[in-house]
């Protein structure tokens, strides 16, 4: 059926395309009450603690939610691919000790290179266990999650290893005005992924595959091709999310993003992106990982026991998950789901 | 019309077809077999025979008797992840659940004494393993992400109920349980058999077994014939739970002294030796005897690495790739079952 | 007599469809009761909800006199209503006699009596006239076997109703002459059986009575002495039946040959597959569930990998070992199982519609990226063209009924630009609107040149649209029936293993 003719269609067809994008504003905004949530949530601890909006408390805040979401932005495009990483912080672990350990002989630029390629390969491992030996995600990067971490851990010796480089440092958290460099990088990544995510080829056979894997292969899709490669992606954010942890802790070290994962999940949960797979929202990741930062940031001005941080991560991401699947209940009947 | 008349009549195709039909699902069988076994069986013999040559001291009593009780203790927990597993379920909590029992356990058997101690810590367990079958059934929360969730909750907790401050257990006889023996044989081994006997019944011969095997085998024929489902999943959560609570009474029997952050991993050691002993992550029938087998094989490499003052992070190295390894022969196991049916015939 | 089963205004619906309109039925003790209709007519539905596997919106069932709500399958089971599914639910982990008693376990304390489970399975086993050992596993079975342990297992609980739905559509000749006797044997034992059937010859043979559901509404209640099989027919239409001209496409051995199949060995079945399709062309694959001919389709798609053998296309030979594969010589295949291999449901239709496009012949500025305005006309025109009912073009494709669904994803099949087109059950769950609809459509492809293989277990629907049939039978071809022959009796006599009678055309 090559000899299809691509007259453009009668304009007459054109005004029923699509809902109109009043509409499409509207409903976008109405769905939106999680920004609300950011906002009520902002202004509340404000109240509490004027600290909050203080000197060097917003650059944290932002510096925070900067680094949950620069990974969440690659897991997002995985969750939309119905995969998950759980190996974050291995990966963070490692691309950091290796700007830490290169920065001293090359430039700052070589080494973020060298700890994006070291996100990429890492990023190949798991794509390649869970494509071609067909592991679960979730079980095969829980065993790379590991895995890495023992390569840091040997890597190091088990010490810190400090970036000595303090114009390293300095261009990782250098802010403009009151927005952190890394700010603007993320809210770039973000952009970048969507556009990725919903305007490519690529980004719809993940989103086909993360919708019903079976029927993405029968559509003659490069499934496995495309699943290596959103871990790749996804593996390159999570070390991009490294370079600046390193830089803004002045180290790097095994257990620097120990735990990270959940709150990487977290956000990219909260934000709305359902762990079926399908689709996934970048806006709804920024603000998640907004939330999650704010949240974090409350407790610790409050003077909240850092314990409790593990408890209340879990029970949100577990609550995210609940309403998500009571909200899908009944789109599973559809057989949306 | 054109008709092309075979030889043989219906009955004889029929036939034919059935013959084959078994041939193949013979084939797969054997496949499966020797997959797991080598799965399990020769890792095991090549590290007891490697560790009795190279280790020093590895037969030593003191050593196999703590390599008996260590396994004991993972082979416990293991139980319970493989009834999850087999439900095509998954438990990533056990770590934070069996830390939480442990301390606890410590701590009432510290005011109330060992029985009370040895008890509440297995309710703690099983409580836990409740919240997560709750979850899963409920709340309709993944499995693996309500236990990812409940991982970060549980240990949350256990580090505010102690404190971060070490818990120590000042009752001797709680602390003999672990190291005293049955004609010779250490306490917590016996106690992993005699456990691993009765879910090895339950899941082979009790009426709760085909229904674990329904449920992980195909779930749409479980609900069809008007099983249970959502009390089967949670019966073996909570059955993850407890198991893990027991595995936490008798490591802080073993230790002595718990803290906040034990069995942090934990849930990847016992992933593996269930992988590792032929349950398959694709859900259906548990195997409890691979478990147990893999259990032994884990306890000795743990063991062999120690005493050769292999620095920890290596141990991690060990654990990822083994799970790993584990997960590959599930997969490859899986695939040469698929081609048998399929009838093919490499 | 009062009736043992009474369905009292039973409405079902799902998002977008009505699948049942008030459907009333009752059904008395002793007595066979033929539920017949079109696909998508509603009988599966109806079904569930006797089954207690779906709760209806409206409506109530009533069992001796006992109304019931059913939440579950253990529900309507405990209540004496028994069910043959048309799916298999077997756990193929467990052994033949497991899978029986599956959920109705005979045991002592939890512990289950091996000993006899074993006898009570072998026992039902031979009534149904199967020797089968017990201890098996369930997939070493083949497909026929398999139904014959679903009716096993159905005759192992205690019922007053039992319900089959198709259960012969995996069954050879004299398997179902043995179920026919059975049948009547409940009937006389004072059972009251539904019995579901697409083929109506067997109707007549067994059942006493005849309810028939069309667009989810029962149109016809009637004892089957006071029907015709023409009757019957025009009952579910809701019109006299259109009988369809068979166009030749008249030049024969002249026009070339799109698809050549030689001696395909496709894993698992017993003989090795050769075909012809020729350009415009639609060929029909019959048989039972089982024959092989899903298979060959499989195989013919790069999905199940060919052992040996040449498949050629427009005459160059190519090698299948994926789909994409496949999908790139030209050749598409769509799924029986629309849901779970068809559909992308979270995405939109014309992202559903444009997944497999064939890219190559577009210019590179629309090569690259996918450009929502050109794919929103292309999608406008397909849906013009197609008569897809949707509202717009961002609609998600989970929310169409049947038809439409399977109507996107024939436009995704001719947007990849295939020269063959393999269709697994292209009207299965579709509305008898939009079936001939579909039946125009693949018409209207074949006119165009590609090759089409349908393979159908509708054997009035072979009889509609394939200028050529072939009939497999246990995993080899049993007939090959062409222009005139090719009928919905010739078809069925050859897929049951019957030796096909010679075709008499007066």
């Amino acid at each position: 059926m090559t000899a299809i003719d691509t007259t453009p269609a009668p304009t007459g067809v054109a005004n029923d395309q699509g809902p109109g994008r009043l509409q499409t504003v509207l409903h976008f905004a109405s769905r939106q009450y999680l920004v609300a949530v950011l906002v009520v949530l902002a202004v509340a601890v404000g109240i509490a603690k004027p600290s909050f909006w203080g000197g060097g408390n917003i650059e944290n805040v932002l510096f925070q939610a900067s680094l949950v979401g620069l990974a969440a932005c690659g897991m997002t495009l995985l969750i939309a691919g119905g995969l998950l990483d759980l190996s974050v912080g291995g990966v963070i672990a490692v691309s950091a000790i290796a700007i830490g350990t290169v920065l001293p002989s090359t430039t700052i630029g070589g080494a973020i290179v060298v700890a994006l390629a070291i996100g990429v390969g890492l990023g190949l491992v798991n794509g390649l266990l869970v494509t071609y030996v067909r592991i679960a995600p979730f079980i095969a990067t829980l065993g790379t999650l590991y895995l890495f971490l023992g390569l840091a851990f040997i890597w190091t010796s088990g010490k810190v290893v400090p970036i000595t480089s303090s114009n390293y440092r300095a261009a990782t958290t250098e802010t403009i005005g009151r927005v952190p460099y890394v700010f603007l990088v993320f809210l770039v990544v973000a952009v970048a992924a969507y556009l990725l995510l919903s305007r490519t080829h690529f980004g719809r056979t993940v989103r086909a595959f993360g919708s019903n894997e079976r029927a993405a292969v029968l559509a003659g899709l490069p499934v496995a091709r495309a699943k290596v490669l959103v871990f790749v992606v996804a593996g390159l954010c999570f070390a991009l999310s490294g370079v600046f942890m390193a830089g803004r802790l002045s180290s790097a070290e095994g257990n620097m993003a120990m735990g990270f994962e959940m709150d990487v999940i977290a956000a990219v949960v909260v934000g709305g992106t359902a762990l079926r797979g399908g689709r996934g929202t970048m806006f709804g990741t920024v603000v998640g990982s907004l939330l999650f930062a704010v949240l974090a940031n409350a407790l610790n001005l409050l003077g909240v026991a850092s314990y409790w941080q593990y408890v209340l991560t879990g029970t949100v991401l577990v609550v995210a998950i609940a309403i998500g699947a009571r909200r899908s209940a009944a789109a599973e009947v559809r057989g949306a789901g | 019309m054109t008709e092309t008349v075979t030889t043989l009549t219906a009955e004889e195709l029929v036939a034919a077809e059935r013959d084959r039909s078994a041939e193949r699902a013979r084939r797969a069988d054997q496949r499966r077999r020797l997959l797991q076994n080598s799965g399990v069986l020769v890792p095991f013999l090549i590290v007891l025979v490697v560790g009795v040559a190279v280790v020093p001291n590895f037969v030593s009593s003191s050593n196999v008797t703590n390599m008996l009780v260590n396994a004991a203790i993972l082979a416990i927990v293991g139980y319970g992840m493989t009834l999850v597993i087999a439900v095509r379920g998954i438990d990533l909590s056990v770590g934070s659940a069996q830390a939480l029992a442990a301390c606890v356990a410590a701590s009432v058997v510290n005011s109330a004494g060992p029985f009370v101690g040895a008890l509440v810590g297995i309710l703690v367990g099983a409580g836990l393993g409740a919240v997560n079958g709750l979850l899963v059934t409920q709340a309709r929360v993944p499995g693996f992400i309500a236990t990812l969730s409940t991982m970060s909750v549980f240990r949350g907790l256990v580090l505010l109920f102690t404190g971060g401050a070490p818990i120590m257990i000042a009752s001797a006889g709680f602390k003999d349980v672990a190291t005293s023996s049955l004609l010779g044989v250490p306490t917590p081994f016996v106690i992993a058999v005699l456990a691993g006997g009765g879910m090895w019944f339950a899941l082979e011969r009790m009426r709760f077994g085909k229904h674990v095997v329904a449920v992980g085998g195909s779930p749409e024929a479980a609900v069809d014939t008007g099983i249970g489902v959502n009390r089967v999943l949670l019966r073996a959560y909570l059955i993850a739970g407890a198991s893990a609570g027991v595995g936490g009474v008798l490591l802080a029997s073993q230790l002595g002294v718990v803290n906040g952050s034990i069995s942090t991993g934990l849930e990847l050691q016992a992933i593996a030796i269930v992988v590792l002993g032929g349950t398959s992550m694709a859900g259906g029938r548990g195997n409890i005897v691979g478990t147990f087998v893999a259990a032994l094989l884990l306890a000795m490499i743990n063991s062999g690495l120690n005493l050769l003052n292999v620095p920890s992070f290596y141990q991690y190295v060990a654990l990822g790739l083994l799970l790993i390894f584990a997960l590959s022969i599930d997969g490859a196991q899986r695939a040469a079952v698929r081609r048998m049916l399929e009838g093919r015939h490499s | 007599m009062t009736a043992v089963l009474q369905v009292e205004d039973v409405v079902q619906e799902y998002p977008g469809v009505r699948a049942l309109k008030g459907v009333s039925l009752d059904i008395h003790a002793g007595q066979v009761l033929g539920l017949v209709g079109e696909n998508g007519a509603g009988k599966s539905t109806l079904i569930r909800v006797l089954g207690g596997i779906e709760q209806p919106v409206r409506g109530s069932v009533t069992l001796k006199g006992v109304p019931q709500r059913f939440r579950s399958s253990a529900d309507s089971q405990a209540a004496g209503i028994s069910v043959v599914s048309q799916e298999f639910r077997q756990v193929p982990q467990l052994s033949v006699a497991d899978n029986i008693f599956l959920g109705h376990e005979l045991t002592t304390g939890g512990v289950v009596q091996r000993g006899r489970t074993r006898t009570r399975s072998t026992e039902l086993l031979e009534q149904l006239g199967m020797d089968l050992e017990a201890d098996r596993p369930v997939s070493s079975l083949t497909v026929g076997d398999r139904q014959m342990v679903e009716i096993a297992r159905a005759l192992s609980r205690t019922f007053d109703v039992l319900i089959m739905d198709e259960p012969t559509a995996a069954l050879n000749g004299a398997e179902i002459t043995r179920l026919h006797a059975i049948v009547r044997r409940l009937a006389q034992q004072g059972k009251a059986i539904v019995y579901v059937s697409h083929h109506l010859e067997e109707i007549f043979a067994i059942c006493d009575d005849v309810a028939v559901l069309r667009d989810g509404e029962l149109v016809a209640r009637q004892p089957t002495s006071e029907l015709d099989e023409p009757r019957l027919v025009e009952h579910m239409l809701g019109r006299k039946p259109t009988t369809y001209e068979h166009v030749s496409t008249g030049e024969g051995e002249a026009t070339d040959v799109r698809l050549a199949v030689r001696e395909l060995q496709v894993p698992g079945v017993a003989e090795p597959f050769s075909l012809d399709v020729r350009r415009g062309e639609v060929l029909g694959l019959a048989g039972l569930v089982g024959s092989g001919r899903t298979e060959l389709t499989r195989a013919l798609f790069g999905d199940l990998v060919g052992l040996g053998g040449v498949v050629e296309v427009d005459g160059k030979a190519v090698r299948l070992r994926s789909s994409r594969e496949a999908v790139r010589h030209g050749i598409f295949m769509l799924s029986e199982d629309r849901k779970s291999e068809g559909i992308l449901p979270h995405l939109d239709v014309t992202e559903n519609a444009m997944v497999s496009r064939d890219r190559r012949s577009l210019p590179w500025s629309r090569r690259v990226l996918p450009l929502r305005r050109d794919e929103s006309a292309e999608f406008a025109r397909l849906r013009d063209e197609m008569r897809i009912r949707v509202p717009h073009g961002r609609q998600l494709i989970g929310n169409l009924s049947g038809g439409n669904q399977q109507k996107v994803l024939l436009g995704r099949a001719l947007l990849s630009g295939c020269s063959v087109l393999l269709l697994n059950e292209p009207t299965r769950g579709v509305d008898v609107g939009a079936k001939v609809d579909i039946y125009q459509l693949v018409k209207q492809l074949a006119d165009r040149g590609v090759a089409v293989v349908v393979s159908s277990s509708d054997a009035p629907e072979l009889a509609a649209i394939a200028d050529r049939c072939v009939v497999y039978f246990a995993g080899r071809q049993v007939a090959e029936l062409r222009g005139r022959d090719v009928t919905e009796e010739n078809i069925v006599g050859a897929s049951v293993g019957q030796t096909a009678q010679e075709g008499s055309h007066d």
